[in-house]
């Protein structure tokens, strides 16, 4: 094992040679001979060992600014006036000891303490007044002020000095006020015993280990038969900055994995669709209530669809009467203008309706996914999004019944981490049996309503697909998978656009059982 | 979906059997009701819209009876009567549909009445469609004279009390001023005439589908009889509203008398308990729920859901009970067959057929380009596919010409489709000054834009985009990050000068790949910047990913 001393860098140990006692930080750079940087970097990692204390105090200075370093030398610009003065008055134009600005300061300060009279004869002329006179004998405040050693310590001035203070301060570049961070260095116990090793003092050990370990060092091999310094690797480093991919595009991949690894063809299509396809198709009566706008997004522009005109026919029969699919329909009268009409698909399941439509009897079985955003008109709030992703699987398989939905369903939830999975009644108006899933979680210990599920009704499939067959269908939202990934109560977080969350988020990785 | 709060012991007194909370919240669940909570004093479920009959605790109870297997199916009797509701022809343009029944000899409770409220509610809200689809009406028989007539009137000539009012209100003041009449005007709002319910000693009962008069509109603990009304726009929907009501009714210890409905056209009379019966074949339901249930399994299954089934063989005779509206085909019946035997008692299984897994090649693509960008450093950004019509136009100096706009949108923040991916994302930049730059960002996503040759005449592209924002953001740094797209996936592309308003002039050009235009690359505008308050140098580009794949391969 390493010992403290092995660990310590370079400028620890030159630092560590000249603490005796207390010490403060800005004296250390001439001891040692290294830059502030330096110390302050070695005083860091020496607290950090815990060798020694550092007391950080700030102090207010007062120092002399650029016209404050003249006039400490030459004068206070008043004096000088009151000099050219005493031998005779004197105009404006002809004091050539003092600038102009300077000039018009100095006369306003000695007029209020009645140093001095002005006249005006044409132009402006000056003259001494006897306190001016004795004025000329003593020192003023401000003078004493400026006759201190600077910096200063802002604390501890006396009343005069204070005076004094405050009206230069308002004169122009004559004093300035700057804080001054000291910082008090301490040895602590161990920082004592660490500086009676004798390796402390010695310079090979000090300077003659390698540290860094460069390309040079390498390339010339001046490493050998040096000494490693050892490093302390318990240590927190600065955070790196990566690219990181976005929560729903991981989970999207990692949802399509799981399709895949079942036998699974992907499907996609347009999220414009006309409620003919969207809803229509699938047989969810035009008065179904999810078709107001209050739940679903319409097109102002453009407004409408062109529809299939064989297919609406046998549409618009199966709602009216039921047509030639055994079924009564929902009765009514059906609207082809409600049919045309654009909106933002409310659900993937138009992708399976369309896929229906498109397939042969020769091409069954088979089996289709898809990842897809659907739009509902929410307003936004912790746990409702207006746009999510809906992840959907259907099976067509002549021989499918509801024992396989419910092994489907086993299979694709358990590689999400559930181990058992049930079914309860529910309603979805194109699917019959419509199922309700639930998931045992391990690791939460209960039972979680996990999506919808259910067969597509045979009245669906006789207009679609051309004929009857079993089809399998289940559904979850994608943010469901997230949520029940990780601890987030507000579905909002899933969308967040500060770059600081998203440079946070975890990646999304999933057990299967 | 509609939830019912139920009184426990109500509920339990009807069961006719202490039931345990475990076993209350297991059977109505897999009867096909979700059950909320179950507390010491209520029960509360949400019904499925597609079993109004269930919307009532005696239509609950009536099938858990079954279900449970307490006691055999009830039979329901409606007596002849002379009552008479008759139709005047006028309503036929407004709201031309009654059915009508009588129920007599119940004892009104404080309970049974709230009861007899809620169903009302209930239905009025899902299978009424907030009364827009059909109406209800009940009210205390010993205050009404038989016949009744159902009729349509000018508004101003209609005039009674309301519920509620305490004073005589004319057809639009009862609209105006009315509480349910402004909360239901829409429904008569711009009819020349509007219907009512006016018995033999010219007493108006109600004007549906927006209120009961004061005098004859509310039950009490003193009633006995009522007389129930539903009113709208199809016979069957109506008749179907009447026979749940009643059925509820005849379970609370009602006797139902038959009512004469005369129409211009002829004579219905309501309610009817006359049940359908249809044909379910074994086979079938067998091969549909996997289940392979012998004939006495299937018929012990359907008896479980309130049906009554007759027949040995292949065929049996299912009658469907009066109160069900939604047997429209066998498979419903299919389906009470899975849920009468047990959804909890059905095993998985997975058959054993070979499918060949498939992703779009064009999203492999795009993830494949995303990850080059991931481990250029850039972050992957996620925007709605809405936004403010403003960013995606006068914001990025961009035109409205093929803007896809929302017709209802829920609000101004979006409402329209993006048509580019940039300027959401500069939107983005916009809203993150206060964090760390540099902020270099990416999306992959759908844009949008009107085209009449396409079938719904939106037009829908996947596009790619990246943003750097940093203090050495430039042409440049965004050309490198787009040759690193074009080096990783093995292809070159070119840039020809082109203005674009939203970038610096001079410094924008669009991305060729041979003579097949990609998109767009430049400096964004210190202008649009400004409007969106970014005061850190940025560049991108964006590229429709579909173009790009399809001259790859």
């Amino acid at each position: 094992m390493a010992s403290v001393v092995d660990k310590l860098h370079q400028y620890e140990i030159l630092i560590l040679r000249v603490l005796t006692g207390e010490s403060f930080a800005k004296e250390l750079s001439a001891k040692t001979g290294l830059q502030d940087i330096e110390v302050m970097r070695g005083l860091q990692w020496l607290s950090n060992k815990e060798l020694v204390i550092l007391e950080n105090s700030s102090e207010e200075l007062i120092a002399l600014d650029v016209n404050g370093v003249r006039y400490k030398e030459n004068g206070l610009p008043e004096r000088r006036l009151l000099q050219e003065l005493a031998k005779g008055e004197k105009k404006a134009s002809e004091i050539t000891s003092l600038e102009q600005g300077e000039l018009n300061i100095s006369i306003g300060a000695l007029k209020s303490k009645a140093a001095i009279e002005t006249r005006k004869d044409g132009e402006l002329i000056l003259s001494i007044t006897d306190p001016g006179k004795r004025l000329l004998e003593q020192e003023s405040f401000e003078e004493k002020f400026l006759g201190q050693t600077f910096p200063l310590d802002a604390s501890s001035l006396a009343p005069e000095m204070k005076f004094a203070y405050d009206n230069l301060m308002k004169r122009k570049n004559i004093i300035k006020k700057d804080v001054v961070k000291t910082v008090r260095v301490t040895l602590t116990g161990a920082g004592k015993t660490v500086r009676e090793d004798k390796r402390i003092f010695d310079d090979t050990f000090a300077k003659g280990r390698v540290d860094r370990i460069t390309q040079t060092m390498l390339k010339t091999g001046s490493w050998k038969g040096k000494e490693f310094r050892s490093f302390d690797v318990s240590i927190n480093v600065p955070e790196k900055q990566v690219g990181k991919p976005h929560i729903i595009s991981e989970t999207t991949r990692f949802v399509k994995k799981i399709w895949l690894s079942m036998g699974f063809e992907e499907m996609q299509g347009a999220h414009v669709q006309s409620a003919f396809w969207d809803l229509d198709a699938l047989f969810v009566p035009q008065d179904h209530p999810a078709r107001e706008m209050q739940d679903t997004f319409y097109l102002k522009d453009p407004s409408e669809s062109k529809l299939p005109p064989p297919l609406l026919k046998a549409v618009k029969a199966l709602h009216e009467t039921g047509g030639e699919t055994g079924s009564k329909g929902w009765g009514g009268k059906f609207e082809q203008d409600i049919s045309k009409k654009n909106l933002l698909r409310t659900h993937t399941t138009v992708l399976t309706a369309r896929k229906l439509f498109d397939l042969k009897k020769e091409d069954l079985p088979k089996k289709f996914f898809s990842v897809g955003k659907v739009y509902r008109n929410e307003a936004l709030d912790w746990k409702h999004l207006f746009e999510f992703y809906q992840v959907e699987g259907i099976v067509i398989d002549p021989q499918a019944n509801l024992k396989h939905l419910l092994g489907y369903l086993t299979q694709f939830y358990g590689q999400m981490g559930f181990s058992e999975i049930k079914l309860l009644p529910a309603y979805f108006p194109y699917v019959e049996p419509a199922c309700e899933v639930h998931g045992f979680s391990k690791e939460k210990k209960q039972w979680i309503e996990l999506g919808g599920s259910g067969m597509i009704r045979p009245e669906v499939s006789k207009v679609l697909l051309g004929f009857e067959a079993p089809i399998l269908a289940w559904g979850l939202g994608l943010e469901r998978i997230i949520t029940l990934n990780r601890k987030i109560s507000d579905i909002r977080h899933l969308y967040a656009t500060d770059m600081s969350i998203l440079r946070k988020e975890k990646k999304f990785f999933q057990v299967s059982t | 979906m509609p939830t019912l709060e139920l009184d426990k012991k109500e509920f339990l007194a009807a069961l006719g059997k202490q039931v345990d909370d475990a076993t209350l919240r297991k059977s109505i669940s897999l009867m096909g009701i979700e059950v909320d909570d179950i507390t010491a004093s209520e029960i509360h479920v949400e019904v499925f819209p597609q079993r109004p009959d269930l919307l009532s605790l005696q239509g609950i109870v009536r099938n858990l009876k079954r279900y449970l297997g307490l006691g055999k199916k009830k039979s329901y009797v409606v007596k002849s009567s002379s009552y008479k509701v008759l139709v005047d022809k006028s309503v036929n343009k407004v709201r031309p549909y009654t059915a009508c029944a009588v129920v007599t000899g119940i004892h009104f409770s404080d309970q049974l009445i709230k009861d007899v409220i809620q169903i009302q509610e209930k239905l009025h809200v899902t299978f009424c469609r907030n009364r827009k689809k059909a109406a209800i009406g009940v009210y205390p028989l010993e205050d009404i004279t038989f016949p009744i007539y159902y009729k349509a009137a000018k508004p101003k000539e209609i005039s009674f009390i309301p519920l509620e009012a305490d004073r005589e209100m004319n057809g639009l003041e009862i609209l105006q001023k009315h509480p349910t009449g402004r909360e239901y005007a829409h429904l008569l709002e711009g009819k020349d005439l509007f219907p009512y319910f006016i018995d033999a000693k010219n007493n108006i009962l109600s004007m549906p589908p927006i209120i009961n008069s004061e005098m004859t509109g509310r039950i009490t603990e003193k009633t006995k009889d009522v007389f129930i009304e539903a009113s709208g726009f199809d016979f069957e929907t109506v008749h179907a509203i009447v026979k749940m009501i009643v059925a509820a009714l005849i379970d609370m210890g009602g006797v139902a008398h038959e009512i004469s409905v005369s129409y211009p056209d002829g004579v219905k009379k309501t309610p009817s308990v006359k049940e359908e019966v249809m044909k379910l074949h074994v086979e079938k339901a067998n091969a549909w729920t996997g289940l392979d249930l012998s004939v006495k399994e299937m018929k012990s299954a359907l008896a479980k859901m309130d049906y009554e089934v007759s027949g040995e063989g292949k065929i049996l005779s299912v009658t469907i009970p009066f109160y069900r509206t939604d047997i429209l085909h066998e498979v419903d019946l299919w389906e009470d067959v899975a849920i009468g035997f047990g959804y909890d008692k059905i095993t998985p299984e997975l058959p054993n057929i070979t499918t060949v897994g498939k992703v779009s090649n064009e999203d492999a693509f795009a993830e494949a380009v995303s990850e080059v960008l991931v481990g250029a450093g850039l972050t992957e950004v996620k925007l709605y596919g809405l936004m403010n019509k403003e960013l995606a136009s006068t914001t990025t100096n961009q035109d409205t010409k093929k803007l896809v706009t929302l017709l209802n949108p829920s609000s101004s923040e979006y409402n329209v489709l993006r048509k580019d991916l940039l300027s959401g994302m500069l939107g983005l930049l916009g809203a993150n000054k206060h964090n760390e730059y540099p902020q270099d960002i990416f999306e992959v996503g759908r844009v949008f834009s009107k085209d009449a040759k396409e079938e719904s005449g939106v037009k829908e592209t996947d596009h790619i985009a990246v943003l750097v924002a940093r203090e050495d953001a430039d042409f440049t740094k965004a050309k490198q990050v787009l040759d690193c797209i074009a080096k990783n996936l093995g292809f070159s592309i070119s840039i020809t000068e082109k203005e674009d308003a939203l970038f610096v002039p001079g410094r924008s050009g669009t991305i060729m790949l041979g003579s097949k235009q990609l998109g767009r690359i430049g400096e964004i505008h210190p202008e649009v910047l400004a409007r969106l308050g970014v005061e850190m140098p940025t560049a991108g580009f964006e590229i429709a990913i579909k173009d790009l794949f399809s001259h790859l391969f």
